[in-house]
């Protein structure tokens, strides 16, 4: 039977466990997700965010995930607000591959939601940003798209349904089918 | 980045947001974040705010 990439994308994800971190691995990770919390909080006074907050507030839905910086709603706004407050000031990380270039902590506000909304433990959270950044990275190293004229948000969308279906504990077909979308 | 780098990083950044006893906290819990869960790190995260109007607004990639 064959299997689509986005099938073995799934069972990639769904072996992943903390225990394969490194303790180098462990320690950079959490490096990284200081720096765009920092990046995060340093954005609050920004216009663009009094503006996904006020949205918020009209059509927040239940209040099931934390905003940086108070309140709270359901998971996709969550994800999306805080994952706003810590792109906003461009200063976030950068992978550098050859062919590109990609902001892997973009999928720090999704894995945070997404663990939130499944009580998820910090080693959860940790697990699910450390699938992310790989489904990030190893694409940008292997399959870069820059030249075709495609951004680096391209991996990224593979990269944030990973994470996502990890925090969720997503079994592979699940997980396969976020991917796929 | 070291460890003294980005705590650096999150000072100058956090600072206008946040108090130091809650960054000091924002710091241990992400240290730490074996020990805890998600939610606690969240509960830190909503108390920072206060912000001030940024007047740059930056053009990202």
């Amino acid at each position: 039977m064959r299997i689509t990439h986005a099938e073995q994308l799934a069972a990639f994800v769904v072996r992943a466990s903390y225990d394969h971190l490194s303790e180098t691995a462990r320690h950079q990770l959490k490096i990284r997700v200081l720096d765009s919390l920092g990046c995060a909080i340093g954005a609050l006074g920004a216009e663009l965010i009094r503006l996904i907050r006020a949205q918020i507030e009209d059509f927040g839905g239940a209040g099931r995930c934390t905003l940086i910086g108070d309140g709270r709603t359901a998971p996709d706004l969550a994800a999306f607000y805080n994952c706003a407050l810590a792109r906003y000031l461009d200063f976030n990380d950068s992978y550098l591959a050859k062919g590109e270039t990609c902001h892997p902590s973009d999928n720090l506000g999704t894995a945070q939601a997404a663990s939130e909304y499944a009580k998820g433990s910090g080693r959860d959270f940790l697990t699910a940003v450390a699938v992310a950044y790989q489904v990030q990275c190893r694409p940008s190293d292997v399959a870069p798209v820059r030249d075709k004229r495609f951004d680096h948000t391209t991996q990224g969308g593979y990269a944030v349904a990973a994470g996502v279906s990890k925090a969720l504990g997503l079994d592979e077909t699940r997980t396969a089918d976020a991917l796929a979308i | 980045m070291s460890c003294e780098t980005v705590a650096g990083k999150f000072e100058h950044l956090s600072a206008p947001y946040s108090d130091a006893p809650l960054r000091r906290e924002i710091i241990d819990a992400v240290a730490n974040l074996e020990a805890i869960q998600v939610a606690d790190l969240a509960r830190l995260l909503a108390r920072a705010g206060d912000p001030k109007p940024l007047q740059s607004s930056p053009k990202g990639s």
